[in-house]
């Protein structure tokens, strides 16, 4: 199993910091985006590095490729094309600044070979954010779902 | 390459948020997370992501300046040091030591702010004071009042242990940001949050019950909540016949406000006030999580008593989860009060006017006790009063940017350029630093040791990582070299002596030996009188710190803010904080990564005002009080009510806006409440 960045949504409170780490992490570029929506919640966004990537499919030079559960970017056979940024149906792939290639979430692989997480896993302050396989995650979010239900019937009888 | 991973605080707010700050070669090239940490637990906020940003940065002051026609000429530190030695001496024997004020810093360590205003009181003048003073004024003076003790009563991670959390003028989302992991392991145990704002902010975003009250009617609301819980018979009988004094007058006080009148002032629906009093009163453990939305008022302080009688009367107060939570701004701002950096307490709140307490000093300063003052001195504002008016002719400015946080800028501008000496001594040459006769480059906090004391009064030490850039010195080598060209004789300086006084001095840190704070991952919380204390992270769990141990209920009036809207001024300005930048901004604004997301002054205004005043979307706006004027960028959001407008206080222009009206008993202005207009900025006006 493969463990992936999941986002709880709700949790987000858009403060930018996980933006911001990534930013510090990979030279000034942000592999992850925030989007405030109608000024009542937020949306973090990074590749989801999907089973079967669009982005993987439109690159002719190979310079995307899914291998052990992520989609890697091997910048120096990236030609600039841009349909992999075209492709992707988050819109998390991202011009350089120079415009000349482009870059996307690593999952921070250079910190996870000396056992580090993902930046912005650790610096969410909401934990909106985790590292794990996706059986961890949904079993969390049906244990809150259930002690919710529990809670309400506790409610009704009283 | 060898790297090392040195254990840091963060420098930004109050939360005390710890880190590693990687070193390599003597530089610090990366930042990492310190997951064990018992507040933060690895988590920072966008502004502690950037920190390592002002450490290299290219405008930081890296040798003294001192200004001769106008400009800046560099000078040696010993030039710098004698001229101010010189002229500080020649100003006191001149005109007086009531001629000489002092502003110190929420931004340095415990050891620094002991230093300055031990140096201001040995000098004879109790004209000391911080920016405290424009944030938690209020709290300090009425909670000591009420409870006996200013300050927070729980820790941080406590607030998972609460079953309802009620927030009132707080936005810890953007400013506190930490707080969001434990407010939601409340809430996934069922919790209920309450946020009270004029604003619908993100910390609004997680609230199950959202009061968009009238900026200014905290009072009206906190009565009207006491109000139903004592009518509904919620409020907590016994907790109060043992624990407090005062309830029968608050009780036929609180008779004045029923939810229908309460309703009337606040513009809150009656059933909103009814559920909010019954789910923090009913809840088995509640806490009262406030801030600036409270305190900065000029009914602040009657604010902050309308709190802690709430919290009294349901005995939410003195157990785990249950607690009244003013959160503090600045990294330090809790240990510069507790250091005495306040016009009208030593070290420890010891108040400057009991002769016993100004003998104690003297003695332990080694000075003549007619040296030492017993008028308490002025406060910020009064301060900058004092020197427009010619009687404050020396300003010594540690690690403060009075221009640009202080109310009425164009005022304080003024009051400035009156000074016979302004001595500035900063990391950056800020707006303040720009109008000073000499400017001393300081330290920055990962380029020094010493601690700081967190909102929560957790007190950690703080390592140095790096040295400081060119010449800049840390604040305590540049406070003990002036106070030696002023004839004061004081040993060594190093902070870890001077801890080692403030634990002879200040009985709340009395236990907190250096070697000890040194050890302790997690720091140690106050009061912690001896070395073998373990400290006290809840306070009033058996008495409160009043001489009797018991709370007092003190009834407080509804009064409107100072400054209504009117027919040329017709809107209400209210100021406040972004999650992207810090205070007066002089870190913030220098950082890239911050910046670059939030580059200029916005103003939000609700969709109404904005067709009324024809302002679209991203357009430059006059934004005028009957103060000055500024321009900001229209930001055109309902989360503002109609008739209310909202800007940030990082930017200069900002508190041009504000007045200078004060609460009369804590002396903060009322930055939260201005009348203004707006209007579509002229072409020729546009920045």
């Amino acid at each position: 199993m493969t463990r992936l960045v999941y986002v709880q949504m709700e949790r987000c409170l858009d403060c930018q910091a996980c933006e911001i780490a990534c930013q510090r992490e990979h030279q000034g570029l942000p592999n992850i985006v925030v989007v405030p929506v109608e000024d009542r919640f937020a949306v973090a966004l990074m590749c989801r590095h999907c089973d079967s990537a669009p982005c993987v499919a439109a690159c002719y030079a190979g310079a995307l490729a899914a291998t052990d559960g992520m989609v890697a970017f091997d910048a120096a056979r990236c030609t600039g094309c841009g349909l992999c940024l075209v492709a992707c149906p988050f819109g998390v792939i991202q011009w350089t600044p120079d415009g000349r290639s482009v870059h996307k979430c690593d999952l921070c692989t250079d910190r996870q070979a000396t056992g580090r997480e993902p930046v912005c896993v650790l610096t969410c302050p909401a934990e909106a954010l985790s590292y794990e396989e996706y059986t961890e995650f949904t079993r969390r979010v049906q244990h809150r779902a259930v002690a919710s239900v529990l809670r309400g019937q506790e409610v009704k009888r009283r | 390459m060898s790297q090392s991973l040195i254990p840091t605080i963060c420098p930004y707010c109050g939360v005390g948020c710890a880190f590693y700050i990687v070193v390599e070669n003597g530089r610090a090239v990366g930042l990492e997370y310190m997951t064990d940490h018992p507040v933060n637990q690895g988590s920072l906020c966008s502004k502690g992501n950037a920190a390592l940003e002002i450490l290299d940065h290219p405008e930081r002051l890296t040798h003294p300046l001192i200004k001769a026609a106008d400009r800046f000429r560099p000078a040696s530190w010993e030039e710098a040091l004698d001229l101010i030695g010189q002229r500080l001496s020649a100003i006191r024997h001149a005109v007086g030591p009531d001629a000489l004020g002092f502003l110190a810093s929420a931004k340095c360590t415990n050891e620094e702010n002991y230093l300055f205003q031990k140096l201001a009181r040995c000098l004879g003048s109790n004209h000391v004071d911080h920016c405290a003073r424009l944030c938690h004024a209020p709290t300090v003076v009425a909670l000591a009042h009420s409870l006996g003790s200013a300050a927070m009563t729980n820790p941080i991670p406590d607030l998972a242990e609460s079953d309802c959390i009620l927030v009132i003028g707080s936005n810890w989302a953007e400013n506190h940001s930490p707080l969001a992991r434990w407010v939601w392991r409340a809430k996934d145990r069922g919790a209920r949050v309450i946020v009270v704002d004029p604003r619908l902010t993100p910390t609004a975003w997680l609230a199950d019950l959202y009061l968009p009250l009238r900026p200014g009617t905290d009072v009206a609301l906190l009565n009207g909540l006491m109000h139903v819980a004592l009518t509904e018979g919620l409020v907590d009988r016994d907790f109060i016949a043992r624990r407090t004094t005062g309830f029968d007058a608050l009780a036929r006080h609180l008779m004045a406000y029923p939810p229908s009148r309460v309703s009337e002032i606040t513009g809150l629906p009656p059933a909103q006030i009814v559920a909010t009093a019954r789910a923090y009163a009913s809840a088995s453990a509640a806490s009262l999580v406030y801030c600036m939305g409270v305190t900065q008022h000029t009914t602040g302080s009657e604010n902050v008593l309308a709190c802690a009688d709430l919290a009294l009367l349901c005995g939410q107060i003195g157990r785990r989860g249950a607690g009244l939570m003013p959160l503090r701004g600045q990294n330090n701002v809790q240990g510069a009060c507790d250091m005495g950096a306040l016009a009208q307490f030593y070290p420890g709140y010891q108040p400057v006017d009991a002769p016993e307490v100004r003998d104690f000093f003297a003695h332990a300063w080694g000075v003549a006790a007619d040296t030492l003052s017993l008028s308490p001195g002025l406060t910020v504002v009064e301060m900058i009063e004092a020197a427009a008016a010619g009687r404050i002719r020396a300003l010594y400015v540690m690690g403060e940017n009075p221009v640009l946080s202080d109310p009425n800028a164009d005022r304080v501008r003024e009051a400035l350029s009156r000074l016979d000496l302004l001595v500035v001594q900063d990391i950056f040459l800020t707006e303040t630093a720009e109008m000073a006769d000499v400017v001393l480059p300081a330290a920055a906090w990962a380029e020094k040791e010493g601690s700081t004391t967190t909102t929560e009064r957790r007190v950690q030490w703080s390592h140095q990582a790096v040295e400081p850039p060119g010449q800049a010195r840390p604040d305590t080598w540049i406070i003990g070299q002036i106070a030696r060209r002023l004839g004061l004789t004081w040993g060594e300086v190093a902070p870890p002596s001077v801890l080692a006084e403030i634990n002879r001095t200040v009985p709340i840190y009395g236990g907190l030996v250096p070697e000890r704070l040194m050890a302790a991952r997690g720091g140690l919380f106050w009061p912690c009188p001896t070395p073998e204390h373990p400290g006290t992270p809840i306070l009033h769990m058996e008495r409160f710190a009043t001489a009797d141990g018991r709370a007092r209920l003190i009834p407080v009036d509804f009064r409107p803010p100072a400054e209504e809207p009117e027919e040329r001024f017709p809107l209400t300005l209210t100021t406040g904080r972004i999650a992207i930048h810090y205070n007066a901004g002089s870190m913030t604004r220098r950082s890239p990564s911050l910046v670059t997301r939030a580059p200029t002054l916005c103003v939000e205004l609700n969709p109404v005002d904005a067709a009324q005043w024809g302002v679209s979307d991203g357009e430059w706006v006059t934004v005028s009080t009957p103060r000055g004027q500024t321009q900001a960028r229209a930001r055109i959001t309902d989360t503002v009510e109609a008739g209310v407008v909202f800007m940030p206080f990082h930017f200069p222009g900002t508190n041009r806006l504000t007045t200078d009206l004060l609460d009369p008993q804590a002396k903060i202005p009322e930055y939260k409440v201005a009348a203004c207009q707006i209007a579509v900025a002229r072409k020729e006006d546009e920045q």
